[in-house]
């Protein structure tokens, strides 16, 4: 009896452990990665302010005074640089570690920008994540991946993850990139219709901010012409008041689109 | 770039024209305090939290910064990435325009 109730008391637990232990195990991904950013945020930061700080010597000042650039890249070379292949191995090592929720790990190391990170990059995602919808922050900024892999066979997995992947979201992302990659430098006219192509399927099904992103070369193709109406903008000034564009009509307008950075 | 356009702001501070920014700092405090550095006393639309990336620019396909358009007093985008002098005599042909629409000789 005892042995029974133990028995379903742990079929029970087993099929609870396991959901629990996903949230925790989501958890602690995000604690890790939370950590392994900030590690990385302090030793650019220190490497940084290494580099100011040998800009400010005399000896320095001198070189650059005298045009001397050997001298300085001599003094900037010899103050530690972030090590990012390691931070790139450390947040592979993090994917293997969490499974599915180690795909921010995958998106983290892009920031490597290294051969060899870039390869178990693809590597991985090829192997365990083309269907998962978390891909997406990884495919914002690609092109760091084509430091280890072809134009063609970056193509061919942005492909496999436009098919496969279940989240539309993600399959708007990998067309849209796709489509990018096709028409980056000299594209043929079949690539381009090729590109074409893909963005109104990904335009289809998109939403939100990439819905935007990815109609926005049209959008200014066809609307944001010298001689056409001027689309309203629709927003909040810097201390939050709404207002448009619209409300400036019988006036000539200088729109600039600017920061202090 | 901003001592400019504060000139241009104040010479034409009397004329029918208004210089609107899409602003994509970041952070809204900087914003404020190198608002009040520069001397800028023109308003922006604020781009968001994801600066460059937000979303009007995003809408509007800007991949270089300064992207710069003039619209006359209709509405209608008559130059576009006029700077400096250019974008002086964009303004001033634009608001000649308009006059000489109001009193038709």
């Amino acid at each position: 009896m005892h042995m029974i109730r133990s028995a379903v008391a742990l079929l029970v637990l087993g099929v609870i452990v396991p959901a629990q232990s996903g949230a925790d195990q989501a958890k602690a991904a995000a604690a890790e990665h939370e950590a392994l950013a900030a590690a990385w945020k302090a030793e650019t930061q220190a490497s940084r302010d290494a580099q100011a700080k040998v800009r400010a010597t005399d000896e320095f000042k001198a070189a650059q005074q005298a045009k001397d650039s050997e001298k300085m890249r001599e003094l900037l070379g010899a103050v530690p640089r972030p090590d990012a292949k390691k931070m790139g191995e450390k947040a592979l090592a993090l994917a293997d570690q969490f499974g599915d929720d180690g795909v921010r790990f995958l998106a983290f190391a892009m920031q490597a920008n290294d051969k060899e990170v870039a390869a178990g990059i693809v590597e991985r995602v090829t192997k365990n994540h083309i269907k998962n919808p978390n891909l997406g922050e990884l495919l914002e900024r690609p092109s760091g991946l084509l430091l280890a892999v072809s134009q063609a066979d970056m193509e061919a997995l942005l492909g496999k993850i436009a098919a496969e992947n279940p989240s539309d979201q993600v399959k708007a992302l990998a067309m849209y990139t796709q489509s990018t990659l096709l028409t980056r430098g000299k594209p043929t006219e079949e690539q381009k219709q090729q590109a074409e192509a893909l963005l109104a399927a990904a335009e289809k099904i998109a939403t939100g901010d990439l819905a935007d992103r990815i109609a926005a070369p049209r959008f200014q193709k066809e609307r944001l012409q010298i001689g056409k109406e001027c689309p309203d903008i629709v927003g909040e000034d810097v201390d939050g008041v709404a207002f448009k564009l619209g409300d400036y009509r019988g006036k000539v307008v200088v729109l600039d689109f600017w920061g202090f950075w | 770039m901003i001592p400019h356009e504060r000139s241009l702001v104040d010479r034409l501070k009397d004329k029918p024209f208004a210089l609107l920014g899409i602003n994509s700092d970041v952070d809204k405090t900087y914003y404020a305090q190198q608002a009040k550095e520069m001397g800028v006393t023109w308003r922006s639309f604020w781009n968001g939290p994801k600066g460059t990336t937000g979303p009007i620019s995003t809408k509007w396909n800007v991949r270089a910064w300064p992207t710069i358009y003039v619209l006359d007093h209709k509405g209608v985008i008559r130059f576009t990435n006029v700077r400096g002098e250019a974008m002086d005599k964009a303004v001033d042909q634009l608001l000649a325009e308009m006059e000489g629409e109001a009193k038709p000789k």
